[in-house]
């Protein structure tokens, strides 16, 4: 899962997967702004077969949030 | 899903299969959607040193964010060789940037402007607040709106003449009055877009620059849920899903493959089989399929698609192993049969090899082996053909015969963006051509057979009417083309602007019919010298042999000799295609000036006396005043 979660933050932000680290996210990874943001969100909801709540798009904005909610079903306040 | 990224990640980073990346890509972005095998083309394909064969400038203005555009627009350009570079306007922005001189848009000079119009953002008044405005309301918003976007459209593609602009006005699911289901025309989305419609339509017209995507279709392929998305809406102001961005790149490129490739121009057929169902041959005539009824149905309305193609102005030919006599007969006496001899211009129907065939049917009808498609149900001949004839385009049919209608209908081969008035009468002409075959035969000798043709040719100024004809030849013609500049619309208006240049179209008539607009003529004078220089030169394949060529050159020396010029130049451009126009200066007396691999420029001296050709005296050459 991590892995192919780093593939898709790779592949949106146009990066190679390597640079992709444990504090990958918006605003701190390159291309990863408002827009990259929605394009991983697009991919993700096809790759692992999820459909996000807008609030949830607008909350998983960085890696470990997104793997997060993808292990638990949880966002990162735990709600 | 997952295994078409990876498997198209493999080819993309591998060094020997790397050029099948990008077919690869075509391929399956025709099937089902996936947004990663999306993202994977730009990170995998784009900082390669790839030979790009075009360069395009593209310009996205659009109602809402349109940024998702970008990205798929780039891969599927890149895809096919056409490197490009962005400028994406502020969305809701778009009537500000086309009407301003100094805005963005025009400093960064597009080649190509996509503009996205949603009826929720173009009349937000009416979706947001529907029951306090009344019939008179919309009505007269629709007016200003539609005045709006006319005036700068028509200023825009005025001013950025070099530009094509690609207009979609995209159906809204959104109606402004849901709760009511009936709620008056004037308060129907489909009503706005129609009025939008017919003003782009009218532009379509007026303009040569400006083009409609068709984005209904695009649209319609989805249900709502899959082409809008509220999240994205709230989140970005983006409107539509990636999977409507997707389909409406593919459309863009589309319509600018038909506008900027020639279509193929022949379709060979085999007949048992494939025009109609079983061998006449092994089965005999009664039990052939084809009629109004069952399945032969089937072949029936497949002969409609092809009948539609003739009369679009497709050559057809047919290339089959069988009995010639009884092919024939069949033809003549199967009361359901909807195509007819006549609407072939050749047949190759006997047992030898239909490669051989297909290379003498090409040389009949005096077209390249690159125009043409064969159209054969048995998978050993489609072989055969694709092993021996690369250049001609052997389409794999669907395993299902019935099909064969719907396949050929669904075929982009011959595509061409507008119908011209030649296009529909193409196929008369070659009628016409295969007659003057037959009276060259029995006149005997070329100067009778030129003279009883009482051929005239008229050149006249390019006209709004013509700049597309004139284009469309620029871009299809290959083999009498001394020069092959691939002029689009704007260019000609351009070079038409200025006063020193001429830009003539040529249309040639004869005692049998009228050839419409077969040529065109491109002059530019040069003061310096006083000379005037033969800048594109070129006449469709349809008249080559008639020696109009020759007459043509004799008026252009007579009318610049009587107005005070010195010289006349004209430079031939070799191409793998153009041999037959190679010594048309020679023939005419011009004189080598400089030569090189690539072309050898010619120049002829006004001030010696001309010696009449016995064609000039055949061909009358007129210039239609304006």
């Amino acid at each position: 899962m991590e892995k192919k979660l780093k593939f898709i933050i790779a592949n949106c932000c146009q990066i190679e997967p390597s640079v992709v680290g444990g504090d990958a996210g918006i605003n701190a990874t390159p291309n990863w702004d408002s827009f990259g943001h929605l394009q991983i969100m697009v991919c993700v909801e096809q790759e692992f077969g999820v459909v996000l709540d807008t609030k949830t798009i607008a909350q998983l904005t960085s890696y470990k949030d997104i793997l997060k909610y993808l292990k638990t079903g949880k966002k990162k306040n735990g709600k | 899903m997952k295994d078409i990224a990876d498997k198209f990640i493999e080819l993309a980073d591998s060094k020997k299969k790397h050029d099948d990346a990008r077919p690869f890509f075509l391929k399956q972005i025709e099937g089902e959607y996936n947004p990663l095998l999306w993202k994977c083309y730009l990170s995998h394909m784009k900082e390669r040193n790839d030979n790009f064969e075009k360069k395009e400038r593209i310009a996205l203005l659009g109602s809402s964010n349109i940024m998702p555009m970008k990205d798929m627009l780039q891969s599927v350009f890149n895809a096919n060789k056409i490197s490009t570079d962005y400028y994406v306007g502020e969305y809701g922005n778009y009537l500000q940037e086309l009407m301003r001189d100094a805005s963005k848009l025009y400093s960064f000079g597009p080649t190509l402007t996509i503009i996205m119009l949603s009826l929720p953002d173009i009349v937000p008044s009416i979706y947001e607040d529907p029951f306090s405005c009344d019939k008179k309301d919309v009505e007269s918003l629709l007016a200003k709106i539609s005045e709006d976007l006319k005036a700068a459209l028509k200023k825009y593609s005025s001013a950025a003449a070099k530009n094509t602009t690609y207009m979609a006005i995209i159906p809204s699911y959104e109606e402004p009055c849901s709760y009511v289901y009936s709620p008056g025309h004037s308060f129907r989305s489909d009503t706005y877009l129609t009025k939008l419609r017919d003003v782009i339509e009218w532009l379509e017209n007026e303009k040569n620059n400006i083009v409609m995507i068709n984005a209904r279709k695009c649209i319609s392929k989805y249900p709502a849920n899959k082409a809008e998305d509220k999240r994205y809406w709230y989140l970005g102001r983006i409107r539509y899903t990636d999977m409507f961005f997707s389909e409406m790149a593919k459309e863009v490129m589309e319509i600018y493959k038909i506008m900027n490739t020639p279509s193929k121009k022949c379709l060979i057929l085999d007949l048992d089989n494939t025009l109609w169902g079983g061998v006449i041959g092994q089965d005999g005539i009664e039990k052939i399929a084809l009629g109004q009824d069952g399945i032969g149905r089937a072949y029936q309305d497949l002969q409609r698609e092809v009948l539609k193609l003739y009369k679009k102005g497709i050559i057809l030919a047919i290339c089959s192993k069988n009995n010639e006599a009884d092919a024939l007969e069949f033809f003549k006496t199967h009361a359901e049969m909807i195509l007819k001899l006549e609407h072939f211009a050749a047949k190759r129907i006997n047992w030898a090899d239909k490669a051989a065939n297909i290379k003498e049917i090409a040389q009949d009808i005096n077209i390249g082996l690159d125009s043409i498609v064969f159209f054969d149900d048995d998978p050993a001949e489609r072989k055969w053909v694709r092993d021996s004839l690369p250049q001609v385009t052997v389409p794999e049919p669907p395993q299902d015969q019935f099909l064969y209608g719907e396949f050929i209908k669904n075929s982009k081969w011959f595509n061409s963006y507008r119908l011209s008035e030649e296009d529909m009468s193409r196929n008369v002409t070659y009628e016409a051509v295969a007659k003057t075959k037959s009276l060259k035969t029995s006149s005997g000798n070329e100067e009778a057979f030129l003279k009883s043709l009482s051929q005239s040719v008229i050149l006249e100024g390019v006209n709004p009417s013509t700049i597309s004809r004139t284009a469309q030849l620029c871009q299809k013609t290959n083999q009498f083309n001394l020069t092959t500049k691939r002029y689009q619309a704007a260019d000609i208006k351009e070079i038409a602007a200025h006063k020193s240049n001429h830009v003539y179209t040529i249309r040639a008539k004869d005692c049998f019919c009228d050839y419409g607009v077969v040529g065109a003529l491109i002059l530019k004078e040069q003061k310096k010298d006083e000379s005037v220089l033969i800048d594109t030169f070129l006449l469709s394949c349809r008249i080559i042999g008639r020696k109009i060529e020759h007459a043509l050159l004799s008026w252009l020396k007579a009318r610049f000799k009587a107005n005070g010029y010195s010289k006349i130049y004209g430079s031939y451009s070799r191409t793998e295609k153009n041999g037959v126009c190679a010594n048309i200066y020679k023939e005419n007396n011009f004189t080598v000036v400089s030569e090189s691999d690539k072309g050898t420029l010619y120049e002829y001296s006004l001030n010696k006396k001309q010696k009449l050709s016995s064609f000039d005296r055949f061909i009358k050459v007129k210039l239609k005043k304006k």
